[in-house]
């Protein structure tokens, strides 16, 4: 009976020590994509905001009336980006060590003449009246999306070109999603 | 004599009262007092078989104890497994606080960078337009390169930098309340003993010298800073030097000395790379393809130099206004550093024969090869395959400094 009630009493603390462990890890996974998430997005950043403003506005390859799209870029445990050596088509050595994905959106501007204030560009400041709508000509949203994908699962994206949060917490794939301004420095 | 008979035992006859033992039970041999408690139990029990039946059996207590050892096996190799982690990621990061703390004060200082360019006639004398100036510099790339041979024979791997920001370092206290004062600051890795960091009553007769890899941080204080020595003024034809001034000796006259205003900022450094590059955006423009994205048109083999062009210098990159360097900050630094924790440098034993252990003099030469040269993700030999193959506990830091002061200007070719 002694030992019954022992190994009862072990097997409790174990599974409440099995359970300590389970939620320890998945703090540590939270804590390790917050701070390299945090280097990955200030890295994307700084290359954004050192881009030549057209080209910058030339560099979309996906593009909706509102959005275009960066290509993605991969990086790797410790925040290393991973260049392909063929662009677009990573060898599986790449494959690999690639732990985080980043998809870029970046918004359209308006249009370049102030006077035409159609509702195709993009405005981040809606008013509900179509002729006092500020277009922001110089200046675009940035959402930065990083995804803790190791084995580049397919992630769905939305109708604004953002992957799915939804989608990626059923994969259970991490998604951490930053915003930023850039704008135009100088004179057109 | 029988147990019954003793005087205070138990008696045999039925429904008699059972008497507690008394100390007459204790003159009785081993055996019989064994009896006598059996006996005395089974009484109580009512028969002997229905206390069997109530205890467990051998065969259920060695399961009991077997199914407790693998449980305890078990645990006791968990519990190994996660002190072996926790002393090792410990270890781990209070070996690299030192290493990180570097790479943190070395970039932050970094993206202080300025030159204080403005526009200048290109040619006082006879202007024929306007030109970008600037007495400061801004220089990146290999080390060998940049500094020439070490007055001591240390050797130097991988990159250097050299540049000057307003940090207001002055050792002259008539100077400390000017914050803004200019600095000539750089950073390149060393590799060598420890003797020159030591007190000297500490010498290798009584300490063996260390012979480690090391980030040593150039620390020119203001009161001595030596760039206005070469960029100050006009030259013997009355051009200003510093349209002329291509030289180098601004870092390497402060450098290559025997007290040189250098120091250790962390040890175990064994590699830094610096890359200067445009956005990726930037680049991907200036090359047409986004194939090999570690290339950088700003700094094909890593040099960068925003001095003028000396004469004769024929670089593809000066007659490029997207491209051309002169006078201007990097729009980013892709600064990378490979550290390793002191266990492992212990572990490899180097000595003062030892040079080019990781064969970095064959590492770091083209930017395209960046990647190749580094990580594990070719099927090269890169620094990273070399440190996985010597047990070398490391660690990679990289990030992309933007320097506040770059304005970059497509407006002048050279």
């Amino acid at each position: 009976m002694e030992v019954v009630l022992t190994l009862a009493v072990l097997s409790f603390a174990c599974i409440g020590l099995l359970g300590l462990l389970s939620a320890g890890l998945g703090n540590f996974r939270t804590a390790m994509n917050g701070v390299t998430g945090s280097q990955i997005f200030q890295r994307v950043v700084a290359d954004l905001q050192q881009t030549e403003f057209d080209t910058l506005l030339a560099g979309g390859a996906e593009t909706t009336n509102d959005f275009f799209l960066l290509p993605e870029r991969d990086f790797d445990e410790q925040g290393n980006e991973i260049a392909h050596a063929a662009a677009g088509s990573p060898n599986p050595q790449e494959m690999r060590r690639t732990l985080y994905r980043v998809r870029t959106r970046v918004s359209k501007p308006g249009a370049g003449n102030i006077a035409d204030q159609s509702d195709s560009g993009f405005t981040s400041i809606p008013t509900g009246d179509e002729a006092s709508r500020f277009q922001l000509r110089d200046t675009v949203f940035i959402a930065i999306q990083i995804a803790n994908n190791p084995g580049n699962r397919e992630l769905p994206a939305d109708n604004r070109m953002l992957w799915s949060a939804s989608a990626a917490a059923r994969q259970s794939c991490p998604l951490v999603t930053y915003t930023a301004v850039v704008t135009r420095n100088g004179h057109r | 004599m029988t147990a019954s008979e003793t005087p205070g035992s138990a008696s045999t006859g039925s429904g008699e009262q059972i008497k507690e033992p008394t100390d007459g039970l204790r003159a009785l041999s081993p055996s019989k007092r064994r009896w006598s408690c059996n006996h005395r139990t089974s009484q109580r029990c009512g028969a002997a078989t229905r206390c069997n039946a109530q205890a467990f059996s051998l065969v259920e207590m060695l399961m009991a104890v077997f199914i407790l050892t693998l449980l305890i096996a078990l645990f006791t190799g968990l519990m190994h497994q996660t002190s072996t982690m926790w002393r090792r990621t410990t270890g781990k990061i209070e070996q690299f606080q030192e290493a990180r703390d570097a790479f943190e004060t070395m970039t932050r200082r970094l993206g202080q960078a300025t030159l204080n360019v403005y526009w200048d006639y290109d040619n006082a004398n006879a202007p024929t337009k306007y030109e970008r100036n600037s007495e400061l510099r801004f220089i990146s790339g290999p080390a060998d390169d940049l500094l020439g041979p070490s007055p001591d024979g240390r050797e130097r791997p991988t990159h250097a930098v050299f540049f000057q920001a307003p940090f207001g370092v002055s050792d002259d206290a008539a100077e400390s309340g000017f914050p803004n004062l200019l600095n000539t600051w750089g950073y390149y890795v060393e590799y060598g003993d420890d003797l020159r960091e030591r007190p000297p009553f500490i010498t290798a007769k009584i300490l063996a010298p260390r012979y480690r890899y090391r980030l040593m941080e150039l620390r020119q204080v203001a009161e001595r800073d030596s760039i206005y020595d070469f960029t100050s003024g006009f030259d013997s034809a009355g051009l200003a030097r510093s349209r002329t001034y291509t030289g180098k000796q601004w870092f390497q006259s402060a450098v290559n000395v025997s007290a040189a205003p250098v120091r250790v900022v962390a040890q175990n450094v064994v590699a830094l790379i610096i890359t200067p590059r445009l956005s990726q955006s930037d680049e991907l423009a200036v090359k047409g393809s986004s194939d090999g994205m570690d290339a950088s048109p700003l700094a094909p083999n890593y040099l960068y130099d925003s001095s003028p062009p000396a004469p004769g210098v024929t670089d593809s990159r000066y007659k490029d206004g997207r491209l051309n360097p002169v006078n201007q900050l990097p729009p980013l630094l892709q600064v990378t550093m490979v550290t390793m924790d002191e266990a492992s440098a212990g572990r490899m034993n180097f000595q003062s024969g030892t040079k080019d252990f990781f064969a970095l003099k064959e590492r770091f030469l083209q930017s395209a090869d960046h990647t190749r040269d580094l990580l594990q993700t070719g099927d090269t030999g890169s620094l990273e395959n070399a440190l996985i193959s010597r047990k070398a506990n490391y660690r990679i830091f990289s990030t992309n400094i933007q320097l506040q002061g770059a304005k970059w200007s497509r407006a002048q070719t050279n």
